[in-house]
């Protein structure tokens, strides 16, 4: 009878879906395209998270800067300017708590007066009078706390208010030095290694006070953001997203325009400034810079070039700067210069620009701190693949001029901004948004492979969608149009545009064509997205500046045919004596501790790297690190040659290894083992990682005599569990909230099934299991648990979700969930993530990932536990140097190597390589946005795992099988799977035997065995 | 002075066998020589092996442990107690049934209707008919075809005709699996076998044919059996050792397919029993004495094989 219940309503249910879905033109002929709105939904009472539908859909319509911007253009710049002092405007009531506000004295922070820190997270309110209504810059005066390697990031609000949605998200950069050596006559200079190659300097947060006016993260913009600010007494406020600052003092100016070049030239011979002679041309290496803003802008060494500064043909020279590490909007590097005559000056450079084909890049320049006029801060340097010398100017005849005066010392900074390209690419990421918008429209009326034949009536139903797709085709045509008439910009990059305009234009010429060109509409705006993605990417590489004047002569860019043959001949001859591709960094003794790699070059060469900084200078610990490929572990064990130390082992392999003796268990409870209490700080050191990892890595169980083993094998390296995504544009539109447990993710099925969409889940039983608080294991892994009641109503939930929701079993989530058909669905969180980044460009910003959706018990607690799976670094059984071993192990977990190493490899490879590290710490040191990183630390906080009992491998099989008989003959799940338990219990005790642990007879429990022991040993006795 | 010192001309009956081969041997060193090479290729790594992999299987072996001595328990416990050592050897008969006679016939026929062709078409026929086999990712045009997905082919076809309401998972269906997987092999299976019957026929004297029409040959089909195919033996032969160890070792076209192992252990094989023991549960001992048995299946089929082709001709 309770079985039933279910099914007879589900069955009404569809019965009432089948009846509507006949209705369903009609309903839309009748109203538009409220039908998706009057489904109504489940709603939960939390509003105010992030990721509520309310903060979603404010979110999504949240007007952009441009929108502002023409609704306040007949607003003036301000006549006057004022200045929020931090402290003395403070208004505690109107802060939060978790903020942390504390008053400083700047003092203890290389300033003066007084200033207010700020904690990472909540918000800062202070009060002021405003003089004047008008435009406003807005300038901040602050002091980056060295704290992590990101960035800061603050919303701003006025009145409690985010003007637009450039304002949710402000950068403030950090300052970071070089460690140079310094030579007698205090210029910086490279150390080199045994073999001739220059070492990188450490790189650290040198703190000081900046006063930065505000610019839009993006760089999209080539003026500072504006506010519009109305005379009288109004609330501003910083909302923290990402680390904490100091803040002594906001200052609003007057949004008055940059003074143009022509301006400031007619000031200069107003002034009667002068060319500066020759004698007066210095020059100074681009790989030396004073400071940057980031810790991945650092010296790089270019071999392509035999001219580039210093070269060699056999060693390593740190040459140049920049390159892709230097690509984001708001990167700056900064040079002092000190010139020795008054006068004009123009400033060349040798660079490269060999990434972005086809396009330019764009920097700003800032003396000391401002920018000397308007076109210096859309500076192009155009695409070429090789080096190229020229004078900061309009790229074409003109080079600017500089105004410097002899003994004075300038800084000098360039910073990575959108230039001309920023209001393109600003038009072209509005016209995606837009189509996306469009696309879903049309997709809930045809699903995702409409019917080419059918007459859809969009024109009735959707005409708003169709006009929109004209007028977007106009904005695009207009791209077009700048793109053509840009110099620097190659026809390579136009044609995307020009498909989708052609595209657009099919569809707008006849209703017939919407059905036809969905698909190919679909490629065309993921091309667009993409060429968005590449273009605000701002790659540019430089070698060294020379500050000359005029019409001194240009230094060549390229060096001559013999030239290059001598430094090809040499660097091949040298390539005989030196060994470039050593991972090792010179000569390593005896005592060096044996790492072996199994990933890649581009990795390995990081984590070298990372040793030769960190490792060794602060253990003295020599490592030589190899690479080498994967299978390569397993036979060298066998032959006692394997290495001490090898990270990367998934936590299976880990188990395989251990109980098989490959592996030191870095703590055992066996006194008797020759490791009890070997390695220190065991527990200290597992305190960085969630604690369900350790539990994967270690073994918990009875042996043959009735001990308890325990022991741990590893220290856990990565942890990759599962999240949910979600589109929210389209949660927000049909009016959906995220879903918070799994019965809200069931009930959103009939609404989303209406829209032809879907919803994606794995047949996955053990996270119900787990959020029910059950085990698959049961007698320290002694049998099989998924035979108690629990597992069972968990299997069967499970498998009725795909037999009578018809969820679907086989699909490729990141496809679905670009095209809109799968709105909501389980993913791994990096895995995913980095997927979506890269492929589904085009939905940039209108997806988020939350915490798995939970089961509710009893008391009404949603428990979101997911089950993980982890991968560690091991200690290999017959390691020589245990101590050095072990301090590398320790090393490679801990939060500085663990986020240094995943923000060189997201520098290098691009955002695309997150990873899931298993260190808590080290995740909020990457580079998440504070709404994901939220979201993942949410769900790392409620992780669990599955001991690696033996045996383990037989389960994911037989219930996999049962799964296949419950889904394709129907089958009775619960029925399917006991008929395997035997099976299961059988291998299990097995594999036990084979490793002396003790076992159960089929069918028997512990608990049983114990009593008939204690049974035996009464009748003994 | 020279005809004085004339040996006496040595006759095979004066030494014994040893001494007559070494002989040999050493009249042929060049030839020896130029053998030695791959003999030690051949002897390192397939003879060796072979045989340790034999004497593995007599122990408890695990990869990373020093192995016991554990007699027949391998053996004993492979045909006593491994249900699932039944199901693969059923399936591996299953498939070398139908997969190897029907290949090797298929090879043999498509390559003597291609043979018929002139030169330049031949040339691009046999690249068609053999790329199958040597592209080694071609499964993924059937994973896409009957892909579990309602946007594989076959599922969205059968969608549209209405013939199904939801998708069908091919390769997790036990009804499903075997067929495909049969289906699947023998299109890949058109491999060494098929390129060596095309050399094979190319290699026949035409002349033959002209002896054999004076000599009385009625037909195409009398041709085939009295001329071309006893001209081709060695071929044939190699052909068919190819098909058979092809469809005993049948295992990884099945795992590409439908993942491992395949539900059910429908498609299940001895070599995916090999790689079970081997691989997922390290136990290497038993997986020797598993591959042991393949191997005396081989050669007991190899042996039959030959003395069916013996009457070729005949």
């Amino acid at each position: 009878m309770n079985k039933k219940t279910p099914t007879r309503l589900l069955a009404f249910l569809l019965a009432v879906l089948m009846t509507c879905s006949m209705f369903t033109f009609e309903m839309f002929a009748a109203e538009g395209d409220t039908a998706a709105d009057s489904s109504s939904t489940t709603q939960t009472e939390e509003t105010g998270s992030s990721n509520s539908l309310e903060s979603i859909k404010e979110m999504l319509t949240e007007i952009s800067y441009v929108d502002y911007l023409d609704q306040h253009a007949d607003a003036k710049p301000a006549s006057k300017e004022f200045v929020i002092n931090a402290v003395d405007d403070f208004v505690a009531e109107k802060t939060d708590e978790k903020a942390n506000a504390t008053i400083v004295n700047a003092s203890d922070y290389e300033g003066d007066g007084k200033a207010i820190s700020i904690g990472e997270s909540g918000k800062v309110t202070w009060t002021a009078e405003v003089p004047s209504t008008g435009m406003y810059y807005m300038e901040v005066e602050y002091y980056p706390i060295a704290y992590r390697a990101t960035a800061i990031e603050r919303a701003f609000s006025i009145d409690g208010k985010v003007p637009y949605s450039e304002a949710r998200y402000l950068t403030f950069t950090k300052v970071w030095k070089e460690q140079y050596e310094v030579d007698e006559n205090g210029n910086p200079y490279f150390k080199s290694d045994a073999t001739g190659n220059h070492i990188r300097p450490d790189k650290i947060e040198d703190a000081e006070w900046r006063t930065v006016t505000v610019y839009d993260t993006d760089g999209i913009f080539n003026e500072p953001l504006k506010f519009y600010l109305e005379e009288g007494v109004h609330d501003f406020s910083f909302t923290a997203l990402r680390e904490p600052m100091i803040i002594k003092s906001i200052r609003f100016y007057p949004a008055e325009s940059v003074k143009s070049y022509a301006d400031v030239l007619a000031e200069y011979e107003a002034k009667g400034y002068k060319e500066v002679s020759g004698d007066a041309t210095f020059k100074f290496q681009a790989e030396l810079p004073d400071a940057t803003s980031d810790q991945t802008l650092y010296p790089l060494s270019d071999r392509t070039s035999p001219i580039t500064e210093p070269q060699h043909s056999a060693h390593l020279l740190l040459n140049t700067i920049g390159s892709e590490k230097w690509a984001n909007p708001g990167q700056w590097i900064r040079y002092k210069v000190t010139p020795t005559e008054t006068g004009l000056y123009t400033i060349v450079l040798r660079f490269k620009q060999n990434l972005l084909e086809g396009m330019f890049t764009s920097r700003r320049i800032y003396i000391n701190g401002q920018l000397p006029f308007e076109e210096a801060g859309r500076l192009r340097f155009n695409f070429s693949e090789d080096w190229q010398v020229a004078a900061l100017g309009d790229g074409e005849d003109t080079a600017y001029q500089f105004y410097f005066e002899a003994g004075k010392t300038y800084e000098i900074a360039l910073e990575v901004g959108m230039g001309d390209l920023g209001p393109v690419v600003n038009n072209v990421s509005k016209v995606v948004t837009s189509l996306n918008k469009d696309y879903l429209k049309i997709l809930q009326l045809t699903g995702a492979v409409p019917d080419e034949y059918r007459d859809y009536g969009f024109g009735r139903i959707i005409p708003e969608t169709i006009r929109d797709l004209a007028r977007q085709k106009v904005v695009l045509e207009e791209v077009l149009e700048t793109i053509n008439t840009t110099n620097g910009m190659k026809g390579s990059q136009v044609s995307t545009i020009e498909d989708i305009i052609r595209i657009l234009t099919k569809m707008t010429s006849s209703e017939d064509e919407i059905a036809k060109n969905m698909s190919d509409l679909k490629t065309y705006i993921g091309n667009l997205g993409t060429w968005m993605l590449n273009a605000r990417t701002q790659p540019l590489e430089v070698d060294y500046f020379i500050i000359q004047g005029q019409s001194e002569e240009l230094p060549r860019a390229m060096e001559g045919f013999w030239e290059s043959l001598a430094h090809e001949v040499g660097a091949f001859i040298a390539s005989f004596f030196y060994d470039y591709n050593s991972i090792a960094s010179g000569e390593l003794g005896e005592e060096a501790v044996l790492v072996w790699v199994g990933s890649d070059r581009d990795r390995t060469k990081i984590i070298r790297t990372l040793i030769d900084n960190d490792f060794t200078p602060t253990t003295g610990y020599d490592v030589d690190l190899k690479l080498v490929v994967g299978g390569a572990l397993l036979p060298s064990v066998l032959a006692g040659a394997g290495p001490d130390v090898y990270p990367s082992m998934d936590s299976q392999t880990i188990i395989n290894y251990a109980i098989r003796g490959a592996i030191i268990p870095i703590y055992t409870n066996n006194e008797e083992s020759e490791y009890y209490g070997l390695f220190d700080g065991v527990d200290e050191v597992m305190e960085r990682f969630s604690p369900s990892a350790r539990v994967e890595v270690s073994f918990k169980g009875y042996n043959a005599d009735g001990f308890l083993m325990d022991e741990l094998y590893a220290l856990p390296e990565n942890q990759s569990f599962s999240m949910l995504f979600y589109r929210k544009d389209i949660l927000a539109d049909l009016d959906l909230e995220v879903p918070k447990t799994w019965d809200d993710m069931l009930a959103m099925v009939p609404v989303c099934q209406f829209n032809n969409m879907e919803i994606g889940m794995s047949p996955d039983y053990i996270t119900f299991l787990y959020q029910a608080g059950g085990d698959q294991w049961a007698d320290e892994g002694m049998r099989i648990n998924i035979d108690s009641n629990l597992a069972l109503e968990c299997f069967e939930k499970m498998c009725n979700m795909f037999t009578q929701y018809s969820i679907p079993y086989a699909y490729d989530f990141s496809n679905r969930f670009r095209t809109g058909e799968m709105p909501v669905g389980v993913g791994d969180y990096c895995g995913t993530y980095n997927t979506l980044t890269v492929f589904a460009t085009e939905i940039r910003g209108l997806w988020g990932l939350s915490v798995l959706p939970g089961t509710v018990d009893a008391d009404g607690n949603v428990n979101h536990v997911c089950v993980t799976g982890c991968s560690g670094i091991i200690m290999m059984h017959g390691a020589k140097h245990l101590e050095g071993g072990w301090e590398f192990m320790k090393w490679y977990t801990d939060t500085y190597f663990q986020s240094q190493f995943a923000n060189e490899l997201t520098a290098l490879v691009g955002p695309a390589a997150k990873m899931a590290t298993a260190n808590r710490e080290a995740i909020t040191q990457m580079t998440w946005t504070s709404e994901e990183l939220e979201a993942i630390l949410d769900q790392f906080d409620s992780l669990a795992t599955i001991m690696n009992y033996p045996g383990n491998y037989i389960i994911g099989r037989y219930t996999s099988f049962a799964f296949a008989a419950a889904y394709n003959n129907g089958e009775d799940p619960v029925e399917a799977l006991l008929q395997y338990i035997p099976l299961i219990n059988k291998e299990i005790s097995r594999k036990r035997e084979e490793f002396g642990l003790e076992t159960l007879e089929i069918g028997q429990t512990l608990a049983e065995k114990r009593a008939e022991e204690a049974a035996a040993a009464e009748k003994n006795g | 002075m020279s005809e004085k010192t004339v040996k006496k001309p040595v006759s095979r009956k004066d030494m014994s066998k040893l001494q007559w081969t070494l002989k040999e041997m050493r009249r042929n060193y060049i030839g020896y020589i130029m053998i030695a090479p791959f003999m030690l290729i051949f002897l390192v790594f397939t003879v060796i092996p072979v045989a340790l992999s034999m004497t593995i299987s007599f122990t408890d072996f695990n990869m990373l442990q020093w192995p016991n001595f554990v007699g027949m328990d391998n053996y004993i416990r492979l045909f006593l107690e491994d249900d699932l050592f039944i199901t693969a050897v059923k399936n591996t008969l299953i498939f070398a049934v139908l997969v190897g006679p029907t290949s090797y016939l298929l090879s043999l026929i498509t390559a003597w209707f291609i043979n018929e062709l002139s030169p330049k078409i031949r040339a691009i026929i046999t690249l068609i008919f053999y790329a199958p086999s040597i592209s080694g990712g071609a499964t993924m045009i059937w994973t896409t075809l009957f892909s579990n997905d309602t946007y594989g082919w076959a599922n969205a076809y059968l969608l549209k005709l209405g013939l199904i309401d939801s998708p069908i998972l091919w390769f997790k269906d036990v009804k499903y699996i075997m067929p495909l997987c049969i289906m699947v092999s023998l299109w890949t299976s058109l491999g060494t076998s098929f390129l060596s019957f095309i050399a094979g026929l190319q290699g026949i004297n035409r002349s033959m044919y002209e002896a054999a029409a004076m000599d009385g040959i009625k037909n195409r089909w009398q041709e085939l059996w009295y001329v071309t195919l006893p001209s081709m033996k060695p071929q044939l032969m190699f052909g068919a050792v190819m098909a058979i160890t092809g469809a005993f070792g049948y295992g990884s076209i099945v795992t590409s397919l439908c993942g491992f192992p395949s539900t059910d252990y429908a498609a299940y094989t001895i070599s995916h029993h090999l790689d079970d023991y081997g691989g997922t549960r390290m136990e290497i001992g038993y997986a020797s004495a598993i591959s042991s048995i393949l191997f005396l299946m081989m050669m007991g089929c190899n042996l039959l094989v030959q003395k069916l082709l013996r009457k070729v001709g005949q």
